[in-house]
């Protein structure tokens, strides 16, 4: 079955096609994959603190708002706003961070 | 030698992965050059193809034969990259320049030159079906065993035989017919 005849001569004009050399553009592509490994590492880690901040924040506003039931003035009402607003932020900020890491995974 | 350089990247020296790379390109991009038929895709193949041994570097089993691994890769990312693009694998496709049957001249690469014989040998494998010119490609150019190629291609043992024997006799005809073209190109009329 085996041509030793072709395998002779097929080895006598190795290589068949002109050498190509992807050793860099490869070597780079493998780096950037561990780049983009280590930023979704960071924002992971990111991703973890700011919803840390973002529980004790609601849990202060949710202690606040129970202090504050009793009394309603214009000081406490401002502080609430604030807080409500701060929280807001924090949750943009966090889908911000994720949609970032979806691109990257991308 | 090669287990050497895998567990050295293992081990966190990405640089020691260079030498895989230069190792096998060369081999990597004959294989998927027989699948894809383009210079510019076999390439980007060969390319994806790395990547991935790089990231499942870890799931090679050492005492395996790390070529016929790689040559998997090769040849499941050409698949893939020809139905990105929507390129059919010709399954079957036969060749159509061959209209008459010839026979088998073994001896018909004999009176040529190696850089007529190379630059025939490539035009040939980029006109035999693409099955055909993969079994060639592994078997002859990259000495991959009978088994090897069933491991790398999960075809058959008898359809690896029948695509080398049909694939052989391709090359031939193709041959024949080329120096029957410069035959009668030489000729004095």
């Amino acid at each position: 079955m085996e041509d030793k005849y072709l395998k002779d001569k097929l080895s006598q004009i190795q290589p068949i096609y002109e050498p190509i050399d992807l050793e860099e553009s490869i070597m780079r592509t493998i780096e950037n994959h561990a780049n983009y490994q280590q930023q979704i590492l960071k924002y992971k880690r990111l991703g973890r603190i700011s919803l840390m901040v973002s529980i004790c924040i609601f849990g202060l506003y949710g202690l606040s708002l129970l202090m504050s039931a009793k009394q309603i003035t214009s000081s406490n009402i401002s502080y609430q706003i604030a807080l409500i607003l701060l929280a807001f932020a924090l949750i943009i900020t966090q889908l911000e961070g994720s949609r970032k890491l979806k691109k990257i995974k991308l | 030698m090669e287990n050497l350089y895998i567990q050295r990247v293992l081990n966190g020296d990405h640089q020691a992965f260079s030498f895989l790379v230069r190792q096998h390109q060369d081999m990597g991009f004959g294989v998927a050059m027989s699948i894809v038929k383009d210079h510019d895709m076999a390439k980007d193949v060969v390319q994806d193809s790395f990547v991935k041994v790089y990231h499942a570097l870890a799931s090679f089993n050492q005492a395996a034969k790390f070529s016929s691994w790689f040559y998997t890769i090769v040849y499941r990312t050409a698949l893939e990259q020809l139905k990105k693009t929507n390129r059919q694998w010709e399954l079957e496709k036969e060749l159509t320049t061959i209209t008459t049957e010839t026979s088998v001249d073994n001896k018909a690469l004999e009176d040529l030159d190696l850089a007529h014989l190379r630059s025939l040998i490539k035009t040939t494998l980029k006109q035999l079906p693409p099955k055909e010119a993969l079994a060639i490609q592994l078997f002859y150019l990259n000495e991959q065993s009978i088994k090897e190629i069933e491991e790398i291609t999960k075809w058959s043992t008898s359809h690896i035989k029948t695509l080398l024997h049909r694939g052989r006799k391709h090359f031939y005809q193709l041959i024949d017919a080329d120096k029957a073209i410069s035959n009668f190109n030489q000729l004095d009329i």
